[in-house]
């Protein structure tokens, strides 16, 4: 068998003093040692990692995106509202992010910080509620609710302060990676580093090329890697909502339909992520904000799922109500009637009224917007001289509320693997090194977690009475083991 | 696999004609001495490790457990050198430094493939790399042109065919000298270490790594991966030429060195990653070296 590199070794030789001449004097290649294509959040803060850590000060990077970074790093934080598209941080995820100096630059006063979760289930009937620490102080709290674009800007512009002290990343934005070819491919090289083709007609050679391109990623898509997994037939339903007080609880209720998922932001403003069923997500996209919100209250407190059921046949296909029915006055006289006995109805109120949600009065204009969600996968996290993170690796079901810090920590154990390797003089770029132990570190507990969220989502849409049974007495019996609760507030997952 | 004589056919035939490093490749195989004029050379050993050499830089071929051994190898000599040179700094520091040996002029006496010497030049070092088979600086040269940094001289990166004792005729001398499991290669350790000496500066630091003539040492390093897992090419090692710390101690201290440390170096087979180890395991003293040890030397 010949190896692989006894053929790069005769490439070599064959090609080597034709590529010496192009090397040096392509004035349109630049050389790399890290690129990173997509500046998302897990891209730049992937940056921000390298560019605040000494280790990697001889290290030439380069961050390219296709969109505009410099208008994001301007955002201009609204006074009246918040974005629709939150992430909550653990708090592992908080302290890596402040280690690298991107938590100094997020806007504080838009970031909620919450330690209290109330898990409910229509069907089950149960209550499960997560209170680890009482009175923390801020800084110990076990989830963090942050605006997107907040963590976005505040990356960012931590990438620009690294560059003022001094100039150690390339951003290459508002241009396109149009293709990428690897030596290997083409007998025309003679070393495996990726060659990437950007839209303004130049290249990019780098020793190391780090895929954080999203879920379409181009980098996955050269590299030849494959993915698997699943549409969950599924939509994100999410918007800005306001409560009729302050509010620092997250409210989860699984509805056989999907999770109903409300976190809170300062000020008594929330953010909600509604996963439903695409025929429900095609009901309730018309309807308007004012009955949209009574939907919303209807969902958290109604304890028959047949009643819920009803409040959706009234829903008309362009958005209007059957006989110009008022949900609210509808759902409450069925809350009132509720014959089936549960933790929460009404007249019993939710057990205990302090983990009843308060309501929702008002929709942010403008702030519902919908994302098909989907469950995906790759074979691996590497090629040569190849990795992904983030939602290029991976994607879940935002029920855990996981699919950023998962990202994040992609990013974490990267940048330490990548780290040692400079350390310890390694090719920042070695498959056997480098990549492969990424890999090792992350596949196995990404696609763990996945198929746990997955799992959990199948069990908490299931109507089957003995399921739903379960359900609860699972949910009775969590409130009881502090320990397993505890796990599920550490990794933020509900 | 190709047969070692084809490959030396593609390897000299793809050669000719080719500027950069030709002249060097010739030189290297019309340069053959005559054996006895290099005291501690072992021509048959030299053979014995040519034979391999094309995949020097397979990670999964022969010479697996020596890839697996290189970050280990790095993190000692990294270690020492603070100690050495870097005595203020706090460890943390230190281990933020990219490059600790920038500015250190360093020989690599029997480079083999360059797996420390290029290491060692990534960590900002002038490294020179010396072996006595033309092979391997055959393999050492190609290797390091697959990466630009060296091409570019981003990196100090060199490679000659040659032994300590002709660098010491040039009256060549180092910061750091490393010598990597090669010591139990040579014909007369003695005189090797001599010229280890003489190639180090005063001052300077001499590192090398071999295997510990014990029953331990030949059940890890010989009897196991070249016989039982075949990890190893069977004749690999010579369990008699085995050195012990103690007695390369005793030579160095002789020509003005002093030992500053010996700390064992163990494989686990199942991660396939070896692991520093000091000397004293518990109440066992030398019980960490009984096999792989490294061995570190200051010159006074
Ligand atoms: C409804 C919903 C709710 C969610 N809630 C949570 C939550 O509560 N907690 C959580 O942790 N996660 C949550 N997630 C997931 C989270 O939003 C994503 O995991 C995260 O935003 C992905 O970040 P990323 O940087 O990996 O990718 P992206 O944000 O997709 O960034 C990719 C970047 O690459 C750039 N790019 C793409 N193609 C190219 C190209 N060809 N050339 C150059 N640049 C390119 C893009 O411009 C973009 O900037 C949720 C997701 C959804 C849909």
């Amino acid at each position: 068998m010949i190896s692989r590199f006894q053929i790069s070794l005769f490439r070599a030789r064959n090609t080597f003093s034709r590529q010496l001449a192009s090397y040096s004097s392509t004035t349109n290649i630049k050389n790399y040692d890290i690129t990173v294509v997509g500046g998302g959040i897990a891209g730049s803060s992937l940056v921000c990692a390298l560019g605040s850590s000494a280790l990697f000060r001889n290290t030439k990077i380069a961050l390219v995106d296709s969109g505009s970074l410099t208008k994001i790093s301007n955002w201009d934080p609204p006074t009246d509202s918040f974005s629709n598209r939150t992430v909550q941080i653990t708090s592992a995820n908080q302290s890596f992010l402040s280690d690298i100096g991107v938590w100094d630059n997020v806007y504080k006063e838009r970031v909620q910080p919450y330690s209290k979760v109330v898990l409910t289930d229509m069907l089950g009937g149960e209550i499960l509620h997560f209170n680890t620490n009482p009175g923390a102080e801020f800084g110990k709290f076990p989830a963090y609710l942050v605006e997107n674009v907040n963590l976005h800007q505040g990356c960012l512009k931590t990438i620009s302060e690294i560059n003022k002290k001094e100039k150690r990343i390339d951003i290459v934005e508002g241009i396109k990676v149009d293709s990428i070819k690897q030596g290997s491919q083409e007998a025309d090289n003679f070393s495996d580093y990726p060659i990437i083709n950007l839209s303004d007609g130049t290249a990019i050679k780098t020793r190391l090329l780090i895929g954080s391109d999203g879920m379409n990623s181009i980098v996955k898509k050269f590299a030849n890697i494959d993915t698997y997994g699943h549409d969950y037939n599924q939509f994100g339903s999410v918007a800005n909502l306001c409560f009729d007080r302050v509010n620092e609880t997250a409210y989860q209720r699984f509805l056989p339909t999907g999770p109903i998922v409300i976190l809170p932001l300062p000020n008594g403003f929330a953010n909600l992520v509604w996963s439903m069923d695409t025929d429900v997500y095609n009901k309730t996209k018309n309807l308007s904000d004012e009955n949209f919100v009574k939907l919303v209250n209807a969902a958290l407190r109604l304890t028959s799922f047949s009643d819920f059921e009803y409040l959706l046949s009234l829903i008309l296909p362009d958005g209007s109500l059957k006989n110009n029915i008022d949900i609210l006055e509808e759902s409450e006289w069925r809350i009132r009637n509720s014959t089936e006995s549960s933790g929460f109805n009404e007249s019993k109120g939710y057990s205990n009224p302090e983990l009843s949600p308060p309501k929702i009065i008002q929709i942010t204009k403008g702030s519902r917007q919908g994302f098909p969600l989907k469950l995906r996968n790759s074979d691996k996290y590497y090629s040569d001289r190849i990795a992904l993170v983030g939602d290029a690796a991976h994607t879940m079901h935002p029920l855990a509320g996981q699919g950023l810090n998962a990202g994040l920590t992609d990013v974490i154990t990267l940048v330490e693997i990548l780290g040692n390797a400079v350390r310890l003089g390694i090719d920042i770029g070695s498959t056997e090194n480098v990549l492969a132990e990424y890999n090792n570190k992350r596949y196995l507990s990404n696609t763990a977690f996945q198929g746990g969220v997955d799992k959990l989502w199948h069990i908490f849409r299931s109507k089957n009475p003995i399921i739903t049974t379960a359900r609860g007495f699972g949910m009775k019996t969590l409130n009881q083991f502090p320990i397993i609760k505890e796990f599920m507030v550490k990794n933020a997952m509900f | 696999m190709i047969k070692n004589t084809t490959f030396s056919k593609i390897f000299l035939s793809n050669t000719k004609n080719k500027t950069c490093y030709q002249p060097a490749l010739l030189r290297s195989f019309s340069d053959q001495k005559d054996p006895k004029s290099y005291s501690s050379i072992n021509h048959e050993e030299v053979l014995k490790f040519s034979e391999n050499s094309q995949s020097w830089w397979d990670p999964k071929g022969p010479f697996m457990p020596l890839h697996s051994m290189n970050p280990s190898r790095v993190e000692y000599i990294r270690n020492i050198w603070k100690n050495l040179k870097y005595k203020t700094l706090s460890d943390q520091d230190y281990n933020k430094n990219p490059a600790p040996f920038s500015g250190s002029k360093i020989v690599d006496v029997g480079c083999g493939g360059g797996l420390l010497s290029e290491s060692l030049s990534r960590l900002g070092g002038q490294v020179l790399g010396v072996d006595a088979s033309p092979e391997n600086i055959g393999i050492a040269r190609a290797h390091m042109l697959l990466d630009p940094s060296f091409v570019d001289g981003v990196f100090s990166l060199d490679y000659i065919e040659s032994t300590a004792e002709k660098l010491v005729e040039e009256k060549k001398t180092f910061d750091l000298v490393t010598s990597v499991e090669v010591i139990e290669h040579v014909e007369n350790y003695h005189e090797f270490l001599k010229s280890l000496a003489d190639l180090t500066s005063p001052g300077g630091l001499l590192v090398m790594s071999t295997i510990n003539r014990t029953i331990l040492g030949r059940l890890l390093c010989v009897a196991i991966p070249e016989y039982l897992l075949n990890v190893v090419p069977r004749g690999t090692h010579d369990y008699e030429k085995f050195v012990k710390p103690e007695e390369i101690s005793r030579v160095l201290e002789q020509v003005g060195l002093k030992v500053v440390d010996v700390t064992g170096i163990w494989y686990k087979p199942i991660s396939n990653t070896w692991k520093l180890q000091h000397r004293n395991v518990g109440p066992f003293s030398d019980a960490g070296i009984q096999s792989n040890y490294l061995i570190s030397a200051v010159k006074l």
